[in-house]
């Protein structure tokens, strides 16, 4: 029999950063036969929702989707799904979907003039997640270039905008999801990934305008750790934990400690949380002046505060699942304090870094940051 | 209500000193070697940390080991090819870390109070989980590409 102490750890290029994978608990070969299935599932991942893969869901959906409902994987459907709901709760501070264009205008551009269906502007830079290690300039990023958040304070619009097109082989019905209840707390309902991407029945999407790009990068990444996890639950392993270049995940008994970068030096770990049936994930969000296309409306203002967000350099996130916390963390960089409705609405717990060193830390999780000094 | 608490942290104006300080060897080549080939039952040298893998006199494909060095990453990585020079498993053998210079001093490892067992933080042992900054694997991918065009008509 073999040894019962023994684990598995593997590491392999995806998502455009390192995957690893680490299991313990059972035998070598169901968790070698496990791990394989969760990179599988990381790698479906990759394929199905990287911006640069000619034949991903997302490149044909930037693609045709203005011109007809696409069909894509219930993967890449779920994660519309996840993104338009953060999109509205929070008032349009994750936003998969900005044109260029359209994050010009604001909100809901008009016309279809907007020809290129190019990447958006700022993209791929990582702006939000500067490398650490001087890979991450021009096209560094890899596969997954980070996520749009919105350059601009949230809508003003008070009222429920109408879906913009009836749109679509499927009726133009927009999914429950997409549909359901009114954003939390403070938060208002922004309206605009919210008519851009039309969720139709049976995995069909369907672009209002061709200037809608989406781009999963700042979302897909905690998505895959989360598919990496269900496959070596799914397969009996009692204990692991996946890392896609910082947004993990973990379960089992094992406590795991995590350091989380300095954001401001990035070679530095700045703190230390433990894992334990949870996912974290950061986002370096440094503001870049240089990189930004809106230099003189840079501020975005945290409704509570006041206070612009590009003071904000780096966030953390922890959550039940790592498509939250990844998707939570370009919220936090951008609402700071003013995320709290919205944390907690996930049952998520948050820190982070401004500019002039402050590190702010949601109550429930002040006990469980270690600081470096 | 979720509600904040703020701390100050230090300026830490103290030059980095970068080098590498934590690494893990994920797999041997011998290992790498046998996942990717898990028939063949021998791996012929062919020069240049390249191998024929073989099942007896059958090329199954070929095995490439290359590295490749960032401003603080230094990774060992293996690509695997099969006879039509197709890229079937790439697999990172050994990664290198930057921390910075302060892990290794003891002082700075005691400021992790209340820490739990596995004994975080042992440098050059069990690395630990950093969250952050996304390391882009773009050399990797980089490398994986001048394997596939150097190596890719070879593997027939």
């Amino acid at each position: 029999m073999e040894a019962a102490h023994a684990s598995v750890r593997r590491a392999r290029p995806l998502l455009g950063t390192f995957v690893e994978i680490a299991v313990a608990g059972a035998t070598i070969s169901a968790m070698e036969a496990a791990v394989e299935a969760a990179f599988a599932a990381v790698a479906t991942v990759h394929w199905l929702m990287s911006f640069h893969e000619a034949t991903s869901d997302v490149s044909r959906l930037n693609r045709d989707a203005w011109s007809g409902a696409i069909m894509v994987h219930g993967w890449t459907y779920q994660v519309l799904e996840t993104a338009l709901d953060l999109n509205r709760r929070s008032a349009g501070m994750f936003d998969v979907a900005v044109a260029p264009a359209l994050q010009d205008m604001g909100l809901l551009p008009r016309g279809p003039d907007l020809s290129s269906a190019s990447p958006s502007p700022r993209l791929p830079s990582g702006r939000l997640r500067p490398s650490t290690t001087g890979y991450g300039e021009g096209r560094g990023e890899g596969a997954f270039p980070q996520a749009r958040t919105r350059g601009e304070p949230p809508s003003p619009a008070p009222t429920l905008p109408s879906p913009a097109d009836g749109g679509g082989k499927g009726g133009g019905d927009l999914s429950p999801q997409a549909r359901r209840g009114e954003g939390c707390g403070q938060f208002r309902l922004p309206g605009d990934a919210y008519d851009a991407i039309q969720l139709l029945p049976e995995n069909h999407v369907r672009f209002a305008h061709r200037g809608v790009n989406i781009d999963l990068g700042g979302i897909a990444k905690g998505f895959a750790v989360d598919r990496a996890i269900e496959a070596l639950r799914h397969r009996g392993i009692a204990e692991g934990l996946v890392n896609a270049g910082g947004d993990l995940a973990a379960f089992g008994p094992r406590r795991h400690p995590v350091d989380i970068r300095d954001p401001r030096h990035p070679d530095r770990p700045m703190c230390h949380v433990v894992l334990s049936n949870a996912a974290l994930a950061s986002s370096a969000g440094q503001y870049d002046p240089s990189r930004s296309d809106r230099p003189s409306s840079s501020a975005i203002v945290d409704p509570l505060t006041g206070r612009p967000s590009h003071t904000i350099r780096g966030a953390t996130v922890c959550a039940p699942c790592c498509v939250i916390a990844d998707a939570l963390t370009k919220v936090v960089v951008n609402a700071g304090e003013g995320a709290a409705a919205l944390l907690e609405h996930y049952g998520a717990s948050a820190l982070f870094v401004s500019a002039q060193g402050r590190v702010h830390v949601t109550t429930d999780w002040r006990n469980e940051v270690r600081f470096a000094a | 209500m979720t509600n904040w608490v703020r701390f100050s942290l230090p300026a830490m104006a103290v030059a980095s000193i970068a080098s590498p300080a934590l690494a893990v060897q994920y797999l041997t080549i011998d290992a790498a070697q046998k996942f990717a080939f898990p028939a063949a039952n021998r791996f012929v040298e062919n020069g240049g940390m390249t191998w024929k893998a073989q099942a007896g006199d059958k090329l199954l494909g070929l095995f490439v080991v290359d590295h490749v060095i960032g401003k603080h990453l230094y990774i060992d990585y293996a690509v695997a090819l099969d006879p039509t020079g197709r890229v079937t498993r790439v697999e990172i053998l050994q990664y290198r870390e930057s921390y910075g210079g302060e892990v290794r001093e003891p002082g700075w490892l005691a400021q992790f109070v209340g820490k739990t067992s596995g004994s975080p933080l042992k440098v050059g042992g069990d690395i630990r989980n950093i969250s952050g900054a996304t390391l882009s694997s773009l050399h990797v991918t980089e490398g994986v590409k001048r394997i596939l065009a150097t190596y890719g008509s070879r593997a027939r």
